[in-house]
């Protein structure tokens, strides 16, 4: 399959020297299918959909995906250079638009740090099967398997939970789940989206790459629906400023998909911000391929005298150790002081929440008898994501407790950093 | 308290602890604090507000501090941090008064 692009006028002498615009950008398929046009000059391009555009090529993805690191981006001010190159798997052209301070650096696609267990050793690691048989793992998978083997269970439950049985529907859920891997520039979280988006839009395998564009892929947000862009544009706001979010925003989310779809969201969301910075920080290598399906199996329950032992954590020599600094060397730190956060602290103890939180009674229905707590629970929001959506939210509270089982960590450290993180992002709880 | 001093004191410190430990944690010094935890509020910081600039150098550095198994710990709570701050600002529900993580 061949791309073209096309510039019009980038040669522009009055535009490029008066007010420095640029040319537009046209991406047509083999087909000569519109792909992605960029507005007229700086201000109106939109790197985003270019990006995507680039990165959206069906049925190559993980080329796309590898790709996406070097393919992209416009930025005011930047020395833009067009180069193409020819891309050997079908022939493709593959464009990249690049720029000498490129904003687009795509995350995580570098050799891990830590030793990536085939999968036949990861398998091994994990707990035995319930259900269903072994498939490919998820490189992830495959990094934590030795060091965290029944929490890496639980959340390939919990992926496949978002990705295949997600209350917003298969191919809402990918466009969300598409829209913060793109905000949190994570290329094999990108390119998982985009294969569940062709899934979910009843791609057959084997069809041609082509034929399978669905006609809502990326670069032609224009097509999407009302509420999908109302969702999609509310998963970037949450995944890059949750803080400035207001009441009427949610209000009006919750007027069109209601209560019980805007917790899906919010969970399928949470969950992609923490599945994003894992996959980035724990680096992975270009190729690796496509990313798996779901899991469709089901663990056995295996609790934390089960035999599934860990490795023992042994904390090496500080001294070899890089140095870190003993200031924070950050002015934004000062904005809030110790007394500004107690503020903010109580006004959030005032204000009044924007979604109608279940009652106890209700929620604990929703509970398997064996694991009911011995004492309601009085934490509002379980209440909200147990209420709503009891198994994404179990999902991720077996995340949690079997992290705590394996992990063992100090948990004044712990907070601590979670302190760190909600300052950090203006979280005031 | 917010919800992370409420899990403090579930995590042990009595009111006069969890009180200097906040007001070190909001201060710009952070020299009180080992080599190792400095690292980690450092990384936690850099990968809240930029994953994708999480480099080699970053990750292994942690596990320099806190060794291969330990690294992945600091790392996985770090990321799943994310999860509860984009609950909590969805929903903006109110702050309990009382540390509702303690038994009643």
């Amino acid at each position: 399959m061949e791309r073209e692009l096309g510039v019009g006028g980038i040669d522009d002498p009055v535009g490029t020297a008066d007010r420095g615009l640029l040319g537009r950008f046209y991406i047509r398929d083999s087909r000569s299918k519109p792909v992605s046009t960029n507005g007229h000059g700086r201000l109106a391009a939109k790197p985003d959909e270019l990006e995507q555009a680039v990165m959206a090529t069906p049925g190559q993805q993980s080329k796309a995906y590898r790709s996406a690191r070097e393919a992209v981006a416009l930025k005011e001010g930047g020395d833009l250079r067009l180069r193409t190159a020819r891309a050997g798997l079908m022939g493709s052209l593959m464009v990249m638009v690049m720029l000498s301070s490129g904003i687009l650096a795509s995350a995580g696609d570098r050799p891990s740090e830590f030793p990536v267990l085939d999968d036949e050793q990861a398998w091994r690691r994990l707990p035995p099967l319930a259900s269903g048989e072994r498939q490919t793992l998820p490189v992830w998978a495959r990094l934590l398997a030795d060091s965290l083997p029944r929490t890496t269970a639980a959340m390939l439950e919990l992926d496949a939970a978002h990705r295949a049985r997600n209350p917003l529907g298969p191919v809402l859920a990918a466009k969300t789940r598409g829209e913060v891997a793109r905000a949190n520039r994570c290329a094999w979280t990108i390119a998982m989206a985009e294969a569940d988006l062709r899934r979910a839009e009843g791609a057959l395998p084997g069809t041609e790459a082509e034929d399978r564009a669905p006609a809502s892929q990326v670069g032609e947000l224009s097509k999407t629906t009302t509420p999908d862009r109302l969702v999609l544009a509310f998963a970037r706001r949450l995944t890059l400023e949750a803080d400035t979010i207001t009441d009427e925003e949610v209000a009006r989310l919750t007027d069109v998909i209601g209560e019980a779809k805007l917790v899906a969201l919010v969970l399928l969301v949470a969950h992609a911000n923490f599945q994003d910075r894992l996959v980035s920080a724990l680096g992975t290598v270009a190729d690796l391929g496509d990313p798996p399906l779901p899991l469709a199996a089901r663990f056995a329950k295996v609790g934390k005298d089960g035999g599934i032992a860990v490795p023992e954590r042994t904390m090496p020599a500080v001294t070899d150790a890089p140095a870190v600094p003993e200031h924070v060397d950050d002015p934004e730190w000062r904005e809030f002081d110790f007394t500004a956060l107690q503020r903010n602290l109580d006004s959030q103890r005032s204000r009044d929440g924007r979604i109608r939180v279940p009652a106890w009674e209700d929620v604990v229905a929703t509970i398997p008898a064996e694991q009911r707590p011995k004492h309601p629970v009085r934490i509002l929001w379980t209440l909200v994501c147990r209420g709503y959506q009891p198994e994404l939210a179990a999902g991720w509270s077996a995340c949690l407790r079997t992290f705590a089982e394996e992990a063992q960590q100090d948990r004044v450290f712990e907070e601590s950093v979670f302190w760190v993180i909600t300052r950090t992002i203006h979280c005031f709880y | 308290m917010g919800h992370t001093e409420m899990l403090l004191a579930v995590a042990g410190l009595d009111k006069d602890a969890l009180d200097d430990r906040t007001r070190r944690l909001a201060s710009r010094d952070w020299s009180s604090f080992s080599p190792a935890d400095r690292f980690a509020f450092v990384f936690a910081r850099k990968q809240a507000k930029t994953p994708w600039s999480v480099t080699t150098a970053d990750v292994r550095g942690l596990g320099r501090h806190f060794g291969h198994h330990r690294a992945l710990d600091v790392l996985w709570w770090s990321c799943r941090c994310h999860y509860m701050t984009r609950v909590a600002d969805a929903f903006q529900l109110p702050l309990e008064k009382e540390n509702v993580f303690e038994d009643p």
